[in-house]
């Protein structure tokens, strides 16, 4: 007979639980690793089918489904997405899947061939993996957004961006499905037009309330950014726990500029800690039409009891709130003929 | 002067197995084991002078001698690991290509001693062994097709036929 098998001294070795690799005898009589010394093969007698038939036999299966539920999704969650989908192979396991909450890098959601093909890249440590899907349509192979709808809710990311420089009214889609399923630390949108199938105020408190960071360019003010959704934003800030520390926005109408000036250092009036939430770093492109005349331009206003910097330019609006003494410092020196608030 | 120096010997913790084999483990090993750990705690077993002969042992009724011993040896291998942070941990993307090599082999068993493990750490909640023993599962998982999957973990298709085109279906984007 022959054997493959090998003991490690210690723990389990010399006690038979050590994994034994092909370790079943040709006669299937023994598993003694010192039979390894008294390894001959009779060739005229061997039947080598039997011997498949028998290694296949034995392999032992794992009892995957004698673990607890959260045991098998914890499993699950060391799972990339393309494995962890094959995973759904019984009413259970289905369950289990569908149930879990699990986590990834990101991904990247891009403009591919026509308005209705999108690619989605999921990032990875080492580099990405790309699928391309079609938006609201049936009967094709590359999955619709129903699953890509399915795919997100089911995992949060670190980093989540679209990147769309065209407009087609079907983006509204991906809008949508960001809006109401995707959990990400940093959600990045730059689009031509940003906008969700409907309009509604509260598209933007949607969008922005399980994500740490956001930051929506587009052309001009992003359908999202009205006077009233930024009030809900707002109250939400002060009234809620939510996880939102910074929202970059591009602006083009002064009044919204001037709305966000006002609500940040209403928020100062406050407490600190409660305006850094809101608003750590906005920048306002203004692409539209220019201020009018008695905008503030060309400014910079420190208020250094707060630890914060407001500069205003012709054509932007940038806020940055200094954790640093010496950094703080620094820019008191730089800006020295700037209006001071203290 | 010659000051007599004052040599203490590592606390020791008795813990016993369901089929009543008693171990002595090291305290600064054990408190890998939140369950034992919080169990120490709650006895007031750190504040006892006992010797370690009149102490109670701690009663592990959902693990074997056999495993326990493993889940000991582990311990003792990983008692210098920095504590985790969970929060931490939760945000990182989770990999399968970071077990330790000692882990690897430590865990290169039947696929029963295993399955053991893995029960023993989610009872005595030692979350690195748990994560460890969940990854060289998921490695199993990796590069097998749905067939091979289920000839592996002995998974019974009990799906109605719609439910499984339905699935498939769904699946076909991620196939490889």
């Amino acid at each position: 007979c022959i054997s493959f098998g090998y003991d490690m001294p210690g723990y389990y070795g010399n006690r038979g639980h050590r994994k034994h690799h092909n370790n079943r005898s040709c006669d299937g009589d023994s598993e003694d690793s010192d039979s390894t010394s008294r390894a001959i093969i009779n060739f005229a007698t061997f039947d080598s089918s039997a011997l498949l038939t028998r290694v296949d036999q034995e392999v032992e299966p794992f009892p995957l489904l004698d673990l607890p539920d959260e045991i098998i999704e914890h499993i699950f969650s060391f799972l990339p997405m393309r494995h962890r989908v094959k995973m759904r192979l019984s009413q259970r396991l289905e369950r289990i899947y569908l149930g879990g909450k699990f986590r990834d890098h990101g991904f990247v959601i891009e403009q591919c061939l026509s308005g209705t093909f999108v690619l989605l890249r999921r990032l990875r440590r080492d580099g990405f993996e790309a699928m391309m899907f079609r938006l609201g349509e049936q009967g094709h192979s590359v999955p619709r957004i129903e699953q890509v709808h399915c795919m997100l809710s089911r995992t949060s990311y670190g980093e989540v961006r679209v990147e769309l420089p065209q407009s087609y009214p079907v983006h509204a889609l991906i809008y949508d499905a960001i809006r109401d399923v995707c959990r990400t630390d940093s959600l990045s949108i730059t689009a031509q037009e940003i906008r969700c199938s409907t309009d509604e105020d509260a598209n933007l408190l949607r969008l922005v309330r399980e994500k740490r960071e956001v930051t929506l360019r587009s052309e001009g003010s992003p359908r999202l950014i009205t006077l009233a959704s930024l009030t809900m934003v707002h109250q939400a800030l002060l009234h809620e726990s939510m996880p939102l520390k910074t929202l970059k926005t591009s602006v083009d109408s002064y009044v919204i500029a001037d709305y966000l000036v006002q609500l940040i250092t209403a928020q100062l009036e406050r407490s600190r800690e409660t305006a850094t939430r809101i608003a750590l770093m906005m920048e306002a492109a203004f692409s539209g039409p220019a201020p009018p005349r008695n905008a503030k331009s060309a400014k910079v206003v420190m208020i250094f009891e707060r630890h914060l910097k407001i500069s205003i330019a012709s054509r932007a609006v940038s806020f940055t709130v200094f954790d640093d003494d010496a950094a703080l410092a620094e820019e008191k020196e730089r800006y020295k003929g700037a209006i001071i608030i203290n | 002067f010659l000051f007599p120096i004052k040599m203490t010997s590592p606390r020791m913790i008795k813990l016993t197995s369901n089929d009543d084999k008693t171990f002595e483990v090291e305290r600064d090993v054990i408190k890998q084991s939140v369950t034992v750990n919080t169990l120490i705690t709650d006895l007031n077993m750190d504040d006892e002078d006992v010797s370690v002969e009149n102490q109670m042992a701690i009663p592990l009724p959902n693990v074997d001698a056999a495993t326990l011993e493993m889940v000991i040896t582990w311990c003792k291998q990983h008692r210098e690991d920095p504590p985790r942070n969970e929060e931490e941990e939760e945000k990182k993307e989770k990999r399968t290509d970071d077990i330790p090599e000692w882990d690897k082999t430590f865990l290169d068993v039947e696929q029963s001693v295993l399955f053991a493990l893995i029960l023993a750490a989610n009872y005595m909640d030692i979350k690195g062994l748990l994560d460890n023993c969940c990854k060289t599962v998921a490695n199993m998982i990796k590069g097998k097709t749905p067939d091979e999957i289920r000839k592996h973990f002995n998974i019974k298709n009990d799906f109605t036929p719609e439910e499984e085109e339905q699935i498939r279906k769904e699946n076909a984007w991620c196939e490889d």
